[in-house]
């Protein structure tokens, strides 16, 4: 997987560049054609890359919750919270904005209930979740690096707080490719009301060659910026059009036959009309049975906009989009500095649902198998009150869902200490973590390497993060 | 005390005295065990974390011991006589409501203190191995060594030699067997001086000129007046904005919808553009960007010269990292620290070509780089940037004048306002006077039963009308109101002249304020602070002091550079360290083995693509090695000698044949050559190049004849609509035609930039950029095939190609097109499908239309994208 020396820039592209850098990451597949012979090395399709280990998987949905929702309300029980309301801990926790009492233990304002047949205990909010556990790896003992939301997201999606680095979507976009020739490798799908906090750091190709960068998809409208023209054309117009511009760069092209960027330009302009329908396509969900918009909540208000990204993102991986990011309503919905209940109990009333009808829909098609699952924030919440009642920033312990991808079923992994502040028993890092869902697509962590300014760089950076396969949490 | 208490207490004193003197052996705990963490806790936030309060850092168990204004915290072994112990115990400290230790917490420290304040990291100077290894391989190296001015190379190609630069390439070439290609055509090379020099392409008639120019040196004649256009600076004023990573923002500008302007920043991108087309020295250009605020004695400055504030602003070049510190949760010790590391990464990638920021944790891998080095490059710069007595980003600003007459301006306004003030109250007196009387007027026309009682209910607090009175208050209420139309109208003719004499004289007054602005500049603005090596590169953990100093390996004169030395008094300093200064000269010294050669190798890439180092940031021992090493030394020589003027530089490059040839080759050739150096880096053809994010917008602009190059001025505002486009946000527009501008003067932010930048490769701004990428994605084509910018500037681009060829036949109208776009007529071909394009998109609705297609398709074409 090592590339020989990373393709950057200007230097005149060899073959393996003109792939990587040509449409939209598809390049093997694509170009193959037009320019014969095989792609050796990374960054070129799925199909010519020798995997280091057998993989599990072939494509990652990441339901980025950010905000931080609050561990001990949703998925981490705390008897002790109960016990010890309003009181005194000898813990001393890191508080980081004003309003946090360092002295207030604060109970959960929700029940927690058993589920499934493996019985978590989960939150009364989240029944859908609830009602999947059974296929889900429930990691208690998450812990980041840092308590503000953009660092933590960019630690999250990066690896580290600094925001230079590739997202996780961009370096399995660089070392797998896509399956579909007609739409990106890399899709982010949020909501067309407005970014989420961070906004497009969360899905950044860093230093990777831009055609790793996530690419918005419209969950309304037109899927893809600029996909349809501006102004009304017909189609004979649009053939003229392009016909007329495909002879003029012909032309163009024979004093300079050997600049394969040339003709990555002239095939980009027929890709962008392939990828017109194919994106349309997955935008119509109007195929879809009544049962299957009903199990993602599309029958109802609330739940509505996010259960259309949800099934959006299970038509993706079905079409061979290798990472599909979803996001839930704009800004920071699970940051709940004040009022947990009404907090909580809104996001959840509008994500749960779907995020259960996303898993039984992959399970029934088959598709769970092949596909990562991750449901995480950027980090969780205190025990101790905040404003009365909501909860500061916790960089020390937070709970995250993995499934499908052979992740395994039903179980619950580590734990934090009795009121929930640290990551206590089989902690967990955002590397580790890393490390683990790589490794399920067939990637060794360690051998991912991309060459920037004088370092190989890798997603883990194992010397400095220790990162390893979480072996526990995968069958 | 009763006796049983006492012998208890005697009991205890024995245990503790006990236990302290069997702690004194020498089994003592050590400070990094538990001490440094509770320290960190408690004391840390004004002692060695965000201040050091009483000069006192606890950080680390040297520091500690050497204590702050009130002597040393600790005497080992002796914790009654320790001030830190004594402060604990008394409660004293951690003053008022900050977290209180509790008594175990004191009295771990207390047996720390008892058992000899015993540390595992003992203060000593540096060791061996944190040295920099200037071994002679290492030492050695190309690029750590002066450059020096070769001869010019004798070459068989001798009629090809325009420029002293063509030898060296010819050399190199020659010997592998190779050529350079064909001259280009005229007409190329006019697009591609162009496109090169200003960021534009020529007009048609700029091309005429050109063509019909055939005296000998036409060609000199053209550079001459381009790098003379003040187009040229803002060209290469952005390329000089890449390296320092320029943005119009504070902060980390993460959230779409938010834009947190810098103020005044703008006036350090015009300083570089002005910079540029005067041709500043570049040594100059660097010292006031490095120290423009110790060249200026601004604090006592009455006024400033327009040099003086040039200098300040030029200071922005060090205000380029991403600073949060304006938010106060994020205002800490960590981040504080980021934004002085950043700075020295910008410095060290940018301008000194290495990797320094890799000795932050531990002395560099590859170069001979010591981790003392880097935080004595530190220090040079903590005088600033000193991160126990931050400004933060909003409150780090100057005035565009100075602090003197700041107050005298603040006072001179405080004047006005109290004057202002004073004569509204006159006028306030005088319409409350006519507001009564009209008032009383209105009540004496109520009946006569019902005027009195409705006068005292509207005189009543609302909340304790009777119900009769709110009835009265209700109904009559609005008909005793007198309207500002009604006092206006009311005013006697006496009070009118005092009001009109008045409000004349607020005019007067207003006319008379004086405004200053804000200069995002760097200064220095408290006491010295020491700056300490840190190990892991963790502030937590800070090892030896060090001085100000250069690294090691880039500064073997044999008058080693020296920093002044600093007077220790507290207070403000009334004037810098000179810190910036030294290191500033000592970049730009005659000698200096890598400043010239990363600019002048900077230039190279820019018109050639790629650097003769291809690692344009990363000149040390894991960098390239310079294809043309004797050429890099010869320009940087020349850079020098030729008193720093980079336009001299351009023009070695320019007047080159190198330069000059054609960017294709016959087949055969091109595959002969090909063999021998498949990535061209002998230069046997030019390099053809996409042209940057900038460079595409204005071409459409001004190709559409709609380009406004008004220059300078704040940034204009742009917007992030939910649809994920990024537009100019046409709302908010100082000037009607701002939306028309080159792309420079865009509000450059950190990673929301207009959709038709970021697709075409607009760097997202972390630190800097050495390099634009350049890749060849469909959301390229996308933007241009049906994107509003590129349609509506189409339409416009037709509606300038009829207006301007209004009695022209149809092929004289597709030749035009042509020249504007691609500069150049069309071949008989390329002429013959245009034709055929407005005939086949024929529209009887819409006229227009079809040569409005075959515009927006000549905007779409390959040829459009590329230097030619």
């Amino acid at each position: 997987m090592k590339p020989e020396k990373n393709f950057s820039g200007n230097l005149p592209i060899s073959r393996r560049q003109l792939l990587q850098m040509s449409g939209l990451g598809f390049g093997g597949l694509a170009l193959q054609a037009v320019l014969g012979g095989t792609v050796q090395a990374a960054g070129g399709g799925l199909g010519s890359r020798p995997a280091h280990i057998p993989p599990r998987a072939k494509s990652v949905i990441l339901m980025l919750q950010n905000g931080g929702p609050s561990q001990m309300d949703l998925f981490d029980p705390k008897p002790l919270l109960r016990k010890f309301n309003g009181k005194q801990h000898s813990i001393k926790v890191e508080m980081f904005q004003a309003g946090s009492e360092q002295n207030k233990l604060m109970d959960t304002p929700f029940r927690f209930q058993r589920y499934g047949e493996s019985g978590a205990e989960l939150s009364e909010v989240i029944p859908g979740i609830g009602s999947v556990i059974d296929e889900m790896t429930l990691i208690r003992s998450m812990h980041t690096g840092h308590n503000n939301h953009t660092e933590a997201l960019v630690m999250l999606m990066t690896g580290k707080i600094f925001q230079d680095r590739p997202a996780l979507g961009a370096w399995i976009s660089y070392g797998l490719g896509t399956e579909n020739n007609s739409l990106p490798s890399y899709v982010v799908l949020r909501d067309p009301a407005g970014y989420n906090t961070s906004g497009t750091l969360t899905w950044t190709n860093g230093w990777l060659s831009a055609l790793h960068r996530g690419t918005e998809f419209s969950s309304s409208g037109t899927p893809v910026l600029n996909l349809s023209s501006s102004i009304p054309v017909t189609s004979r117009e649009q053939r003229n059009n392009l016909d007329f511009l495909s002879r003029l760069n012909r032309i163009h092209q024979r004093r300079l036959p050997r600049e394969a960027e040339l003709e990555a330009r002239i095939q980009n302009y027929e890709l962008a009309a392939r990828m017109q329908l194919a994106a349309a396509d997955v935008l119509d969900i109007s195929g879809e049975t009544a049962a299957t918009r009903s199990l993602y909540g599309l029958d109802n208000k609330t739940t509505e906009p996010y259960g259309r990204r949800c099934l959006m993102a299970r038509k993706l991986v079905e079409a061979g989009v290798r990472f599909v990011q979803v996001h839930p309503r704009p800004f920071q919905p699970w940051d709940s500095h004040s009022k947990t209940r009404s907090g909580l109990g809104s996001i959840c009333g509008a994500c749960d649902r779907p995020t259960a009808g996303l898993i039984t829909d992959l399970k029934q098609r088959g598709l769970l198998d092949e596909t990562i699952v991750i449901w995480s924030g950027e980090f969780g919440r205190l025990p101790v009150s905040q404003n009365g009642s909501g909860r500061d920033h916790n960089r020390n312990a937070f709970s995250l869902l993995a499934a499908g991808g052979g992740f395994r079923a039903g179980y619950i992994h580590g734990a934090t200490d009795e009121v929930g502040y640290a990551a206590a028993e089989n902690k967990v890092s955002v590397a580790d973590l890393h490390a683990t869902i790589l490794h399920q697509l067939g990637i060794d962590h360690e051998s991912l390497i991309y060459e920037h300014a004088g370092r190989e760089e890798t997603l883990t950076d194992p010397p400095l993060t220790g990162a390893r396969v979480v072996d526990e949490v995968i069958s | 005390m009763n006796r049983l208490v006492l012998s208890r207490f005697l009991i205890m004193l024995s245990m503790v005295l006990l236990s302290a003197a069997r702690l004194t052996a020498a089994e003592g705990p050590f400070f990094e065990t538990r001490v440094h963490g509770l320290l960190k806790t408690y004391c840390w936030k004004c002692h060695g974390g965000e201040a050091r309060e009483a000069g006192l850092d606890l950080r680390s168990l040297p520091l500690l011991l050497e204590g702050g204004k009130n002597g040393p915290s600790v005497v080992a072994g002796a914790p009654e006589k320790s001030l830190l112990i004594q402060k604990l115990v008394s409660g004293k400290m951690p003053p008022g409501k900050s977290l209180k230790p509790t008594a175990a917490h004191i009295e771990t420290i207390r047996n720390w203190v008892a058992g000899g304040a015993r540390g595992r990291y003992v203060a000593r100077g540096f060791n061996e191995a944190e040295k920099p290894p200037l071994d002679e391989k290492a030492g050695g190296w190309w690029s750590f060594r002066p450059p020096v001015q070769s001869p010019l190379p004798a070459v068989k190609a001798e009629q090809r030699v325009q420029s002293p630069v063509d030898r060296f390439v010819l050399a190199r070439l020659e010997a592998a067997g190779l050529n350079l290609a064909p001259p280009a055509s005229p007409a190329t090379l006019v697009r591609r001086a162009y496109l090169d020099l200003v960021g534009l392409p020529p007009s048609p008639w700029e091309v005429d000129r050109f063509l019909a120019d055939t005296r000998p040196g036409a060609w000199s004649r053209l550079i001459d007046s381009l790098l003379a256009d003040p187009r040229y600076g803002e060209r290469w004023g952005r390329h000089w904005l890449d390296t320092v990573g320029y943005v119009d923002t504070i902060g980390s500008d993460n959230d779409a919808k938010t834009i947190k302007p810098a103020p005044g920043i703008w006036r350090y991108r015009d300083y570089v553009i002005r910079a540029f087309n005067s041709d500043k020295p570049f040594d100059d250009f660097l010292v006031e960007q490095l120290a423009g605020d110790e060249l200026v004695d601004w604090r006592r400055a009455e006024s400033f010269s327009e040099q003086d504030l040039d200098r300040l602003v030029a200071t922005g070049f060090l205000r380029q990292s991403r600073d949060v510190t304006y938010a106060p949760e994020l205002n800490t010790a960590d981040i504080r620290h980021q934004v002085l590391f950043d700075t020295l990464q910008t410095i060290s990638a940018g301008l000194l070509g290495l990797t320094i920021h890799c000795a932050q944790c531990h002395s560099h891998k590859f170069d001979p780089i010591s981790q003392v080095d880097y935080y004595r490059m530190a220090a040079i710069f903590t005088p600033a940037y000193d991160v126990q007595n931050w400004l933060n980003s909003e409150q780090r600003q100057l005035q565009s004048v100075p602090p003197r007459e700041k107050d005298r301006i603040d006072g001179h306004n405080k004047q006005v306002n109290a004057r202002v003030d004073a004569l509204k109250k006159k006028i306030a007196a005088i319409r409350t006077g006519v507001s009564t009387r009209l008032r009383a007027a209105k009540l004496a026309r109520l009946p006569g039963p019902i005027r009195a009682d409705t006068d005292q209910a509207l005189k009543t607090a609302k909340d304790k009308r009777t119900p009769v009175q709110g009835y009265l208050a209700a109904k009559l209420g609005p008909l005793l109101a007198v309207s500002p139309k009604e006092i206006v109208a009311g005013l006697g003719q006496d009070e009118k002249k005092r009001v009109d004499a008045d409000d004349a004289a607020i005019a007067a007054l207003n006319a008379t304020r004086r405004s200053y602005e804000p200069v995002r500049a760097l200064w220095e603005q408290g006491p010295v602070p020491k700056t300490y090596l840190y190990r892991r590169g963790d502030f937590a953990t800070p090892g030896p002091q060090v001085s100000p100093g250069v690294p090691l390996v880039l500064d073997r004169r044999k008058q080693p550079t020296r920093f002044p030395p600093v007077a220790t008094a507290a207070g403000k300093p009334s004037r810098s360290t000179g810190y910036r200064r030294v290191f500033a000269r000592w970049l730009t010294g005659p000698d200096h083995p890598l400043t010239a050669r990363v600019i002048v190798n900077r230039l190279w890439q820019r018109y050639f693509g790629t650097g003769l180092v291809a690692s344009s940031d990363n000149f040390g021992l894991s960098g390239s090695e310079p294809t043309h090493p004797r050429l890099l030394d010869w320009l940087a020589r020349e850079l020098i000698d030729g008193g720093w003027s980079l336009k001299r530089v351009h023009r070695f490059v320019l007047l080159s044949s190198i330069y000059q040839q054609s960017t294709s080759r016959e087949p055969l050739d091109w595959d002969r050559a090909g063999a021998v150096d498949p990535t061209n880096r002998l230069y046997w053809r030019m390099p053809l190049r996409r042209l940057e994010s900038e460079v595409i917008r204005d071409s459409v602009l001004a190709v559409s004849g709609q380009l406004d190059l008004f220059q300078g001025g704040p940034a204009v505002p742009i917007t992030a609509r939910a649809d994920s486009s990024v537009v100019v946000d046409s709302t908010k527009l100082a000037r009607p035609t701002d939306d028309r501008r080159r792309s420079l003067y865009l509000t450059c932010r950190r990673n929301y930039h207009p959709t038709e930048l970021s697709v075409f490769d607009q760097p997202t701004v972390t630190h800097n950029c050495s390099r634009r990428d350049r890749s060849a994605v469909v959301l390229q084509s996308l933007v241009m095939l049906n994107g509003a910018f590129v349609m509506k500037q189409s339409r416009l681009f037709a509606a300038r190609v009829r207006a301007e060829s209004s009695k022209a036949t149809r092929a004289d109208r597709v030749d035009h097109v042509f020249r504007l776009a691609l500069c150049r007529v069309p071949t008989a071909e390329e002429r013959r499908l245009s034709l055929e394009l407005l005939v086949q998109q024929a529209n009887s609705k819409s006229p227009q239309r079809p040569l409005e297609h075959l515009c927006h398709m000549l905007l779409n074409a390959n040829e459009f994208l590329y230097t030619p």
